[in-house]
Parts: structure tokens; sequence; C-alpha cells
């Protein structure tokens, strides 16, 4: 039975992934077929928007790298496992939680009445004129720092420790790590820069909120909006967006060398663990926590000092949030769920091995060039070539109910086409660690391939299975642009971040910051249920092998 | 062992197909016939919108005025043939999210995301400007709605911190505020009308409620509850008396437009959920013109329909 369960998650994995990936790559090149020699060159307002852009993102790329290295640099000098496991809990939870969060965070902050906070930012020229975009990068940068973070920790973990010993014979441990593990992990430290400037790029809902519109990603976001209309909508938007793929492809390109570097880390099990290191004090692990837990608990402080001084008290300012927010948060919930389910399913076509035939074998690489290409796609794209392809081509297996309209297919499927490629990579990857020894006995003792899927591989990659799914369903949460494009207009409430993105622009409110307190809370259990599913087993691996070795 | 494998799997998989497409509804019925016409499509041109969130007709010569998300101030005539714009001197902040035509065909625009009121005529040209951002009096904090009664003086309506009306003279001197305390407490008033009885009706959106005050901001009555069941709004954003006397509401989350009568009493609605000729899309306000159009602001749908009901 289980062996069926696995084959039928694979047909339902390929039956989404082309259903979600496979349409949208099909409707832009079918709808750019014609197009293809009409490619606008950007207008001069273009062209400020994307030179804006470009800043913006630079600049975040510089302040996450600020906040992100003294984080790795605590995260593998922790004495201790339990305190290397509050920092990871710490550093993940931005990660998960909508970046509007922060920004309306730092909103409330900057227009406080309270003359202490008046006073600091008048010292450090927050409400200076043209500092919008500033704003802007600052907060993305804090929504995004956990990324070159925990690039950073691993990288240490893989290759930066030896140099860093060996420089820590002569040198302080900070500049160990600064002089001596930091060169070291240059082609990484490349990959995560690009991937934040990638991803701030690309964002729309942190600019308009720090008052930065004049950035291409929230011109394109109106954009999408306006090209429903279009026969050729996604070929309309693509040609649009050409210069903004073309630097992604760049940052991409760019990254590739660190990409591979850690991607062969999969195969490397016995990598080692840091363990406690003497020259690091004490103080520094704290230090970090503080630094750490202040960058992502700011938003939470904030909220609660201001509620309680708003207008509601805070128990009716939730209650007026919740009511809000019910219909909203059953159809929310529900593409949640589908989504973790179908990513589950898509990650599971990526599984194979070597003695697999070379059909099933290319079509698990396609499935990843697939994922991956929709990733960097921008969201009004993605939205745009969905809604082409359901709604214009009125797809429906039905006259009484359209795909789009009356379901939240399309919706799942946006979703699916946004983050899918992380499940899909975790499992890609450590499918790579599973012995093959252990296969081939299953394989010995008479398995099919999908029996030793089922019985061999999975139960070593269920855990990670499981947090790659818990992954996709808290971005699918977060997610605003795409959500907003692609709402169903005949079921459910629409989406609940698209809901309080526009609430959070209409100044301070209880009930807004009480929406985004309940928009938050989800980070918090998924980021500790990954943590566990991910961390310990590895980790408990580790130690018992050092363990048995230093028995011997 | 292979026919076992088959069985099952041709018996689970209609299962799972069905379950996939799962969720489907019926289309709910649609009413066509009230809708005379539709004018306006999404776009940047003339006569097309993105996301209109402000409509007013004229008293004067039924001329319908459309604010929208590119900042643009659209005239049409009565049947949708746009005929005039203009844009706001200033939008990178934000654009306005209500309009008003007063008595003199000036049109009154709150300019939410700068914090004033800006006053124009007909074609366009600016006549006046005033407010500032701030909590003081006479100063504003994101105002959406606008009202000149008959005698001159100015009501404005903001939220976002302020949450309350500002009464101002024929002159713009600020007077006083109200509604913002105790029951009449507004939250979002997204609307400001008066009867012939010189009561003021406030569309409350945030507390899901119609408030009436007196002139001079005392604080009558409010009904009804939040809710989308008949009767309750679920954020009610544009208000029109019609010449019956009876209320028109744009019921936005609800997706339809609400009749009630001047005890609370809702009548009837039109509307449901969707992008066809009838449906509505978050609807940010309804206006009635000459001859009793109904003109309703379908803004997610990029557009006005015009509906004889």
């Amino acid at each position: 039975m289980l062996s069926i369960a696995v084959r039928l998650t694979r047909y339902a994995g390929w039956f989404a992934l082309l259903a979600s990936s496979g349409v949208i790559v099909v409707t832009i090149v079918w709808q750019s077929i014609d197009g293809f020699g009409a490619v606008d060159m950007p207008t001069a307002r273009l062209r400020r928007l994307f030179v804006n852009t470009i800043w913006m993102s630079a600049c975040a790329t510089v302040m996450a790298l600020g906040l992100a290295i003294p984080a790795a640099f605590a995260l593998v000098q922790a004495r201790r496992e339990w305190q290397r496991q509050c920092l990871l809990v710490l550093t993940i939870i931005p990660l998960m939680t909508m970046p509007s969060v922060f920004a309306y965070a730092w909103l409330l902050l900057a227009t406080s009445s309270h003359p202490l906070i008046q006073q600091l930012t008048r010292l450090v020229g927050w409400n200076s004129p043209g500092a919008e975009p500033f704003h802007a990068a600052w907060v993305l940068a804090t929504w995004l720092w956990p990324i070159p973070a925990l690039i950073m920790a691993v990288s240490f973990k893989h290759i930066g420790a030896a140099t860093y010993r060996l420089a820590c014979v002569d040198a302080s441990a900070v500049r160990a790590f600064f002089f001596g593990a930091l060169p070291v992990m240059r082609a990484p430290l490349i990959a995560a820069c690009a991937i934040v400037f990638i991803l701030a790029a690309i964002d729309s809902t942190v600019p308009p909120l720090m008052l930065s519109f004049d950035v291409w990603a929230v011109e394109m976001v109106a954009q999408a909006g306006m090209a429903r209309h279009d026969a050729r909508a996604s070929a309309h938007l693509l040609l649009m967006e050409w210069p903004m793929l073309v630097m992604l492809a760049l940052f991409v390109l760019s990254a590739m060398p660190g990409i591979r570097q850690m991607a062969a880390w999969a195969d490397d099990v016995g990598a080692g663990d840091t363990g406690l290191n003497p020259k690091t004090a004490s103080w520094v692990w704290g230090v970090a926590l503080i630094l750490v837990a202040a960058v992502t608990v700011f938003p939470i402080v904030v909220f609660v000092t201001t509620m309680a001084s708003g207008r509601y008290p805070p128990a009716e300012s939730f209650q007026r949030a919740f009511d809000a927010v019910r219909s909203q948060g059953s159809s929310t919930l529900i593409v949640m769920l589908a989504a973790a389910a179908c990513a589950l399913a898509v990650s599971l076509t990526v599984v194979d091995g070597p003695g697999w035939p070379r059909p099933l074998r290319i079509a698990g690489v396609i499935a990843v060039g697939l994922v991956l290409t929709t990733a960097v796609l921008p969201p009004p794209l993605i939205g745009t070539a969905l809604i082409s392809f359901y709604a214009d081509e009125n797809i429906s297996p039905s006259d009484r109910w359209n795909l789009y309209e009356n379901t939240p297919t399309v919706w799942v499927a946006a979703m699916l086409a946004r983050f899918v490629f992380i499940p899909v990579c975790i499992m890609r990857l450590l499918n790579r660690r599973v012995p093959q020894d252990v296969v081939d006995q299953a394989r010995a003792d008479g398995a099919s391939r999908i029996q030793s899927l089922a019985c061999a591989r999975l139960p070593m990659l269920w855990r990670s299975w499981l947090a790659g799914a818990m992954l996709v369903a808290c971005l699918t949460l977060s997610e605003v642009v795409a959500s907003e494009l692609v709402q169903p207009p005949q079921w459910g409430g629409g989406s609940l971040a698209v809901q309080v993105d526009g609430f959070m622009h209409y100044g301070r409110h209880n009930q807004t910051i009480a929406m985004g307190m309940m928009m938050m809370a989800p980070a918090v259990p998924a980021a500790v249920l990954m943590l566990s599913l991910v961390g310990l087993p590895d980790r408990r691996r580790i130690i018992r092998a050092a363990r048995d070795k230093k028995a011997l | 062992m292979m026919c076992r494998r088959l069985r099952v799997t041709v018996l689970i998989l209609p299962f799972f197909v069905v379950a996939a497409f799962s969720g489907g509804c019926d289309r709910p019925a649609v009413d066509e016939s009230a809708v005379e016409r539709v004018f306006g499509r999404a776009g940047r041109a003339l006569g097309e919108f993105h996301y209109p969130r402000g409509i007013a007709v004229s008293p004067i010569d039924g001329r319908v005025f459309v604010v929208d998300k590119t900042a643009r101030v659209q005239r049409f005539s009565p049947d949708g043939e746009v005929e005039h714009h203009w844009r706001m001197p200033e939008w990178k902040n934000g654009k306005p999210t209500g309009l008003y035509v007063d008595g003199h065909n000036r049109v009154w625009v709150p300019d939410t995301h700068y914090h004033r009121v800006i006053c124009y005529d007909r074609d366009g040209r600016e006549q006046f400007r005033f407010g500032s951002r701030g909590e003081g009096p006479g100063q504003f904090i994101f105002p959406t709605a606008v009202l000149l009664d008959d005698e001159g003086y100015i009501y404005v309506g903001e939220y976002g911190g302020n949450d309350r009306i500002s009464k101002f003279s024929p002159d713009r001197e600020y007077l006083f505020s109200f509604a913002d305390q105790g029951e009449g407490w507004v939250d979002r008033p997204t609307e400001i009308l008066m009867d012939k009885d010189d009561i003021l009706w406030v569309a409350d959106a945030c507390n899901r409620r119609i408030c009436q005050y007196t002139r001079d901001g005392k604080f009558i009555r409010a009904f009804p509850i939040g809710g989308n069941e008949p009767g309750q709004f679920s954020f009610p954003f544009g208000m029109a008396f019609e010449r019956s006397g009876t209320l028109l509401i744009a019921d936005r989350c609800n997706n339809r437009i609400v009749r009630m009568d001047r005890l609370g009493k809702e009548l009837e609605s039109w509307g449901t959920q969707g992008r066809g000729k009838g449906q509505l899309l978050q609807p940010w306000g309804v206006a009635v013109g000459s001859g009793g159009r109904i003109y309703c602001l379908d803004s997610w749908n990029y557009r006005v329909q015009v509906i004889n009901w």
C-alpha cells in the first residue's frame, strides 16, 4: 500500500508541477512567439525605476550582510547546543514572516509621537527628504538577513572551520573569522548576496509601505493588473520585464559557483561540527543573541507598545482583527494546506537513484529546471501567466463552474510556482546522502524502484520532506503580490496577507497591529518544528559518530 | 499482483482527481437585467481605470467624476463618455480615496496620502487647498471623505491616527471636530452625506455601521452590526441618497449595493461577487445621477456599472 501511495503521489506531483510551473513556462513562451522582435526599450521613467531598484537592492544586501555576519559568527561559535538552537529559531523566524509586518513596525516607530523616538529618528535622519529608498532597503535587510547568516554558518561548518582554527593560533576569534574564514567562504557568500539582491529586487510589498514607490517591482504589479485584459498578457509583461529578467539571470549565474559548492556539501555527511571553541568568550553569544532577538522580535515590541497606547484595548483589537480575517483566514488556510500537500507531491518527483531508468532521471532534472525557472520569475509574471491560461482560456471540466473563478486551483498553482523550489532542492540534495548500499540491499531483496523509494529512501528523508512542505505553507501565508493577482473571484474570502497588507497602508490602527501579530504568530512554532525535524537527527548522528570514534 | 495494483490505482485515482478539483461551486445567480451600461476598463489611457476608488456625480449637470490609482480624476458624461481628465499635483505617496462634487460644480478631492483637501473646478483647475499632516486642530491624517453642506460648511472625515470628522467654516477656518470619542467614535469614515433634515450620515467602514450626527456633531444613532447577513455590512464604503430618500450603500467586502430606508432597514440588495456583468468586486463607491441612474464603482473590475434598479 505504501508503494502505491508513493506512486500515486508522484503522479499527483507531476500533475501539480505541470499545472503550475509547466503552464507558466508554456504560456509565456507561447504568447511570446509572435511578440519577439517587438521588445520594448524601457522609457526614461522605467529606466529611472530600474536604477532605483538596483540602488535599493544593493543597499539592502549590504545591510543584510551587516546583520548576518555577527549572527553567523555567533551561530558557529555558540558553546552549547541549546544556544545554537535558540539562535537558529530566531534566525529562521523572519524568513517565515510576511515582510510587510517588518515594514509596518518600522512605519509605526518612525511615526511615533514619543519624544525620545522622535529625537532618535531626527538624529539618524530617518525623515530626511529622499531617505525613503534607504528605509525600504533597511526593512528588506531586516527581513532577508537570515539567508546570508545561514549560508555563512553552513559554509563555515564545511570549509571555513579549518582555516578559522588555523587563524586562531595567533589571532583573536573575531579577526580569525573575518580575515581567515570569510575569504575562504567567498563563493557561498557571493551566492548569498545574489539571493538577497534578487529577493529585494522583486519584492513589491515593502517599498510602498516605506513610501518608496519608484521601484521596478511596484510598477510591474500595476502593469500586471492592467495587462489582465490584454490577449497576450504574459508576453506584454515579459517584454516589459526583460531588463529585470536579464539582471536576475546575471545574478543567478554569479551565484552558481557558490550554489554548486554548497550542493556538493550534500554528499559530505560527516562535515565537522564546530563544537566547543575555548577561544570564544561566552559574552559573544549573549551579544549576538541580543542583536538577533532585537531584529527578529523588534516588530512584536513595537506592536505591543503601540497597541498599549492605542484607541482600542488589546483584547478588543484582537477580536476585531479576528472578525475581519475570519473569511480570508479559512480560505488562506485551505490554500496553505493545499500548497504544502502539492509541495510534498512535487518534491517526490525529483527523488530518484543511480539504478533508475534514464528517462525518469531526465524527467527529474526537467522538474528541477522547471521549478527553478519559475522560482526566479517575478510574481506579477507568474500571476499573469496563470490567469492568461486558466481564466482567459476558460479551462474548466464543467460549464457550471470555472477552475479559476470557483476554485483555489490557480492560487495554489501560483504558490507552488513561487516556493516549491525549496522542498525540491532539499529533497534532491539530501537524496544523495541516502547510502546507496541500503537501497541496493532493498533491491536485492526484491523491492521495486518505488518500493525502495518508499521503504529505503523516504524513511531517511521524511523529516526534511515535511520541513520543506511546512516552509511552503508559511511562505504561502505571507505571499501578497501573486495571491492578489490570482485570487478567485467566486471562491473564499481572498488572501489574508493581501488584506493585512492593504490595511497597513493606512497608518496606525490597533486592529491592523493585531493582524500583523497574527500573521507573525505561525512563524514561531513553524521555526521550532522545522528545526526539530531537520536539525536534530543529523546532529545526533554526528555526535554519536564522534562519540564512537572517541571510544575506538 | 499487477492486476491488484492496477485495480487499486484505478479505484483511488478518480477520488484524487475529484479532490484536486474540489471546492468548486455553482456560479451564483447574476442580475444583469438592471445593468444599463458599463464603462471603463483596466488601463491608463483616457477612459480607463487603474483601481478606481472614488466616484461622484455633479448635481448640476450629471457629469460623473472618478478618481483612481493613477491619481487621475476623469470626467465622464452621464452616458459614460470620457470628456476630460487631470492629475493630482503629487501622487508618489499615494492616491486619493474619495471624491465629492458640490452644488457649485466644484470637485473636492481628499488627497489622502498628502493629508490635505484640494478643490477643483469641473475642468480640473485648482481653486484652493487646505490641510496639513498632523493631529492638531485643522490638520489631517489620511482624509478620506469630504462634504459641503447647503450653508457652505465643510466636513472632512479622516482616519489612520485621528479617526474623526472636522468641521470648517466656508472660509476654511477650523471650527471643531466630532465623532472622535464615545459611542459615536468613527473608525475610517469613508463617506459623509447630509439629508434633507440636516442629519449627517457617515459610513463608518471599519466599525461596519452607518452613523448619524447633527450639524453640531452630536451623535444620534448608529446601525447596523457588521457581518454578511441581510441588514449587516462588511465595510460600508460609499453612500448616496436617492430622490425617494432611500440610501444606497456600497458594501465593499460583501460585493453588493444595499438599499436602505431612513430607519436603517435593508430593503434590498443588488450584486454578487464576480467579474461578469451584474457582478461586483470590492465596490468602493456608489453615486446617483440624473434620472435615478445608479453608478456603481466596481473597483477591482476597473469599471463603473450603471444600473437602473
